[in-house]
């Protein structure tokens, strides 16, 4: 009896001293910056409907009024992941900061465009005049540049101002610009007020393509949870476009628009699902797959001397959770 | 605690001891060893990366130094859109600038590769102000500018024209990230993947943070001047290393910090190039190998216990043996010996051990065997003593036992003569009895054999008593072995039942009802059988006579409903042929006179008495037809009784159905006429008594039988109170149908229930014998004539 107890404590000790040394860290929500654009809406649907958590992952989404604050937010180490674009993903990457894209949101067809006071009717005739975008090497620079190219005018042929798309409207109003970069609900609205369109973002592909993509030590570290959170987002898309009225409500009341103007926005742009996603994932030269916009956005920027070497997208997407759930979704297990 | 125990524990403390030891000793070189490395290499990734910052800073100044002696830049009439060209030619030639500007001396922008702020006028930074008082190529300061979104490095070189004199500034912005570049291959760092987890920072000769490789948020925020290795480097040490807690983090790290030497003639800017990598991943294989330890010394630990436990049961064995045995011997098994083989100290212990403890037995086994001798006598002793104790005591028993059963026996043989005398008294009473029976009773035993006889008996066979008992019974009745085929005696013996006949024998001369009875053990087995004989042979006699006289009865009543029959007959043919052919004739007569007569009166009252002799005649016809119908001679009772049901319907309003199965059914005449009035008697009892509607008669032949069924849904009636009670009835009532169809070898059934209809079934035989057949039709002629 007494050899028996003393085997036990010797037992219970081993266990106690083994468990103390290898117990698991505990886990954090994972941060997510997140900007009031009708691409990423149905990420809302995925919070108030609860799709995080049934599908068992804790989700912090950090919104913000722009694109390029909520990057810079990733970039100063605010949010483990973030919606954006795919030229801000190539910038990150180059500056040290290990990036991966784990899901293709959405592309803009017409929600991205670049609008001119009513007297000029092409981007030619913005020659000599000043054109408003979110920053240098931003996205929105990236289009903004790219398509002017596309119209045959030089970057020393315009002058430039640094505006957010949000207040793109009122600098036009006030004069300090001719053009500028404009997206979502404001594009209707600058229509309404007599500015014309010259330009959108069915005009230059691979562009203006929204990705989510995390740090690449959260992608290393937390794949389950990152799996979950594409399966949860996949989820709302599929809810969104059967539920687009209750949709439209909740992601309105989320972003404080108006549903109307936020229909409109929904309705220029492409929200990917799974088979869309898989298919971008994959690797080709085709104009849907998120490794040529990568080439397009990189070598633009190599052109322009922004990087000193042309990155691998190999190590920049991350297919594995889109090809996995779509393998559960062909295997019947979603 | 037991010596195993103690041996266990023994060489588990000195295996864990031992264990511990050395993995403690492995550990901690391990992790010295671990440490001295990486402060050396993190001394050398720190050295290499702050030299070749140094080196890029000097490329950089060289090349902007450069592009001022451009010949387009440094020509005053070069148009703004000419030199932003160069510029952005320049830019992306580079590969380094974010932006590049062009500045005249009161820092308005003339161009600019990102086409911002052109024709305005920025606010004058330190690099502007040293640059426009000609510093060429010296100054770089690190900005934030929110139209790049990250801070820049800054590098200003004045632009001269030919004679030398300063007319611009153009001003270089490299992103502050593009040290990224320059640290990672040096730190080995990918862009997917710190090798070591390793966090670069810089900051100027103030603490402030000008780059961070994992805290970039704290840049330009930041001042780290507090931080141990910063202190030390802005204290004036140009390298150095120590382990403390980032805040950041929240862990320890591993520091090496690197103060800026400058390269060639570039001074340097008095920075601090600082590497962290945290003790965790620092340690990674270190305490990887720890736990690796654990995970081993858990096991060994287990094995250890295992293997000392078994060692330890080893050794000990034979001691334990050993103690065992002197505790047996110390119990007084002097015999106890111990098998152990081993020539160890312990085998010659236990080899002693067995001498000593046979030259004990030796010792102490005459001691023994006297004492045993004294100890079997006085144990002799004690048993006999024990033994007459025990006998004085069943001495004692066993008069007390005998006393007692004297007693009980006295008590008995009182009881059993009060008991024999009681039997006695019942004995005279039930002989008394016996013999006072005036009928003839004896008892006989299984084989019929006589065992007692009383008085009676002895009289009516006239014969002393002792020649009766012990007699068999058939010889005392000087009969076979049975009366009639039957012995009462033997189907009593099988049905143990009592039973009782008539019996005649001629020794009593006289007829008996004899009774027999038996008499059963405690078992319901039959031992005796009594048999009484009462004599009914005047009874017999009466009954006789009485059967005599009924059949004489019935032979009369039947004579007399022939007779009666007879008579109805010839009143009604008399009736019929007579009356009624005279009043046709009478009839015609005044019909013809009534035709002669001239006064009306006289031929009406003719008229009226021709009405009543037709009257007459109706009536005369119904009488004869109620007194003997005609048809019933004439037809056959068939079509007599087909009659009678239609005569009852018209009469009485009843609902009557005839039916006849047609077969001939050929009747002597007697019953005939007797069926014809029993049918007519039941349908006037139907209409006066039953309350029917419906009334069936059917007539059918059954083999050598007619059989007359008469049935109706009337109220019914109880069968057993009223159908025999003759004396309730008169005239041809269900008794007398009854009596008479008995007397002609017929019978009657009634099935009546009370609400349910009544049915009643003649039956009377059909052939009789020729000669009454001839004697009924002479009787039948007669009664024609």
């Amino acid at each position: 009896m007494k050899k028996t107890l003393l085997l036990l404590l010797l037992a219970v000790v081993i266990i106690f001293v083994v468990a103390h040394y290898f117990k698991p860290d505990k886990k954090q929500p994972l941060k997510i910056g997140i900007s009031s654009c009708p691409g990423t809406a149905h990420v809302f649907i995925a919070q108030q409907k609860g799709f995080f958590e049934k599908n068992g992952v804790e989700v912090e989404l950090v919104l913000e009024r722009n694109v390029t604050e909520s990057s810079r937010m990733y970039r100063y180490g605010q949010v483990d992941g973030v919606f954006t674009l795919v030229p801000d993903v190539v910038i990150f990457n180059s500056e040290g900061i290990g990036t991966k894209i784990v899901y293709v949101v959405c592309s803009s067809n017409t929600t991205d465009a670049i609008v001119g006071r009513p007297e000029f009717d092409s981007l030619a005739d913005l020659r000599g005049k000043k054109v408003g975008f979110e920053g240098v090497n931003t996205s929105s620079h990236v289009f903004v540049l790219k398509a002017l190219e596309q119209a045959g005018v030089n970057e020393s042929d315009i002058y430039f101002e640094s505006v957010y798309v949000s207040d793109v409207l009122s600098a036009l109003e006030q004069g300090r610009i001719s053009a500028g970069h404009i997206w979502g609900v404001s594009i209707s609205r600058a229509l309404k007020s007599g500015y014309k369109m010259l330009c959108t973002a069915a005009d230059v592909p691979g562009v203006t393509t929204h990705v989510l993509v995390f740090d690449s030590k959260t992608v290393e570290n937390r794949p389950r949870d990152i799996r979950a959170i594409v399966k949860s987002i996949l989820d709302a898309r599929d809810y969104m476009y059967k539920n687009m009225d209750e949709a439209i409500v909740i992601v309105s009341k989320a972003l404080a628009l108006d549903e109307e103007e936020l229909l409109e926005g929904i309705g220029g742009v492409s929200h990917l699902d799974l088979k869309d996603n898989f298919e971008a994932m994959s690797k080709s030269e085709q104009m849907t797959s998120i490794y040529r916009h990568g080439a397009i956005a990189a070598d633009f920027f190599w052109q322009k001397g922004q990087i000193s070497r042309v990155p691998d997208f190999d190590g920049i997407v991350e297919p594995k959770f889109v090809k996995d759930l779509a393998a559960s979704a062909r295997g019947g297990k979603r | 605690m037991k010596f195993t125990t103690k041996l266990t524990a023994l060489f588990l403390g000195i295996m864990i001891t031992i264990s511990v030891a050395i993995a403690y000793s492995i550990y901690i070189s391990n992790h010295k060893g671990l440490e001295e490395q990486i402060q050396h290499r993190l001394r050398d990734m720190a050295f290499h990366t702050m030299d070749k910052i140094d080196r890029t800073l000097h490329t950089k100044l060289e090349d902007i130094e450069l592009l001022t002696n451009d010949v387009i830049i440094s020509s005053q009439n070069s148009k703004p859109k000419e030199i932003t060209e160069r510029l952005i030619e320049y830019r992306n030639q580079r590969k380094s600038y974010v932006s590049l500007s062009f500045f005249d001396l009161d820092g308005v922008r003339i161009a600019d590769t990102s086409g911002l702020h052109i024709g305005r006028q920025d606010a004058p930074t330190e690099c502007f102000e040293k640059t426009v008082q000609g510093n060429i190529c010296s100054s770089c300061t690190v900005y934030d500018e929110r139209d790049f979104g990250v801070p820049t490095m800054n590098f200003g070189a004045p632009v001269r024209d030919e004679k030398g004199k300063i007319f611009g500034v153009i001003i270089a912005r490299m992103p502050i990230t593009k040290l990224y570049e320059i640290a990672k291959d040096i730190c080995g760092i990918h862009e997917d993947k710190s090798v070591l987890d390793l966090e670069i920072n810089l900051v100027d000769r103030d603490g402030l943070l000008l780059y961070s490789h994992y805290n970039r948020g704290g840049i330009l925020k930041d001042n780290l001047a507090n931080d141990r290795c910063i202190r030390r480097s802005i204290e004036g040490e140009k390298m150095g290393s120590s382990i403390c807690y980032d805040k950041l983090l929240e862990e320890k790290v591993i520091c090496f910090f690197v103060r800026e030497q400058g390269y060639l003639d570039f001074a340097g800017n008095d920075w601090t190039l600082l590497l962290h990598i945290p003790t965790k991943t620092a340690f990674a294989s270190a305490i990887q190998l720890r736990n690796s330890m654990i995970g081993i010394l858990s096991v060994v630990a287990v094995l250890t216990s295992v293997i000392s436990h078994v060692f330890s049961k080893t050794i000990s064995k034979p001691i334990i043996k050993l103690k065992n045995a002197a505790v047996e011997i110390g119990k007084g098994k002097l015999d106890t010996r111990i098998d152990i083989n081993s020539r160890d100290e312990v085998g010659e212990l236990a080899t002693s051990f067995n001498d000593m403890a046979f030259n004990l037995n030796k010792v102490t086994a005459s001691r023994d065997a006297l004492n045993r001798e004294i100890a079997e006598r006085i144990r002799a002793k004690q048993e006999l003593q024990k033994a007459r104790d025990e006998l004085e005591v069943r001495v004692k028993q066993r008069t007390a036992d005998l006393a007692k059963a004297n007693e009980e026996l006295r008590n008995e043989i009182k009881e059993r003569e009060l008991a024999e005398g009681a039997l006695r008294i019942a004995r005279d009473d039930w002989e008394n009895i016996f013999e006072s029976i005036s009928d003839t009773v004896m008892i006989l035993d299984r084989d019929r054999r006589v065992l007692d006889c009383n008085r009676f008996a002895v009289a009516s066979l006239q014969r002393p008593k002792s020649e009766i008992v012990g007699q068999f019974c058939y010889d005392v009745f000087q009969c076979k072995e049975h009366f009639d085929g039957r012995c009462l005696h033997e189907e009593l013996l099988v049905s143990e039942q009592p039973d009782t006949i008539d019996m005649e024998t001629e020794m009593l001369s006289g007829i008996y009802l004899v009774t027999i009875a038996p008499v059963l053990d405690s078992w319901g087995k039959v031992i005796k059988t009594i048999h009484i004989a009462k004599d009914i042979t005047d009874r017999k006699k009466g009954e006789k006579k009485l059967l005599t006289y009924q059949d004489q009865l019935r032979s009369l009543a039947s004579e007399l409903l022939l007779a009666e029959e007879r008579l109805r007959r010839r009143i009604a043919i008399d009736v019929h042929d007579h009356i009624g052919q005279k009043l046709a004739i009478s009839k015609i007569k005044i019909k013809s006179l009534c035709e002669s007569v001239s006064s009306p009166k006289v031929a009406k009252a003719l008229n009226k008495v021709s009405d009543l002799i037709t009257e007459t005649i109706e009536s005369s016809r119904s009488l004869t037809f109620e007194l003997s119908p005609p048809v019933l001679y004439e037809l056959g009772f068939e079509a007599a009784v087909e009659w009678l049901v239609r005569h009852t319907k018209q009469q009485h309003n009843l609902l009557v159905k005839f039916k006849d199965d047609g077969n001939a059914k050929p009747l002597d005449d007697n019953v005939r006429v007797f069926l014809f009035q029993a049918v007519r008697e039941l349908l006037v009892n139907v209409v006066k008594h039953a309350q029917a509607r419906h009334l069936t008669v059917s007539t059918q032949r059954v083999n050598s039988e007619i059989q007359v069924n008469v049935e109706d849904d009337g109220v019914g009636f109880n069968v057993s109170q009223i159908a025999f009670n003759s004396h309730k009835t008169s005239g041809f009532g269900l008794f007398s149908i009854r009596e008479r169809l008995g007397h002609i070898g017929g019978r009657l059934k009634i099935e009546s229930v009370s609400g349910g209809g009544t049915k009643v079934v003649l039956t009377a035989p059909l052939n009789q014998k020729s000669a009454k057949r001839r004697k009924n039709k002479n009787e039948y002629k007669n009664l024609i004539s």
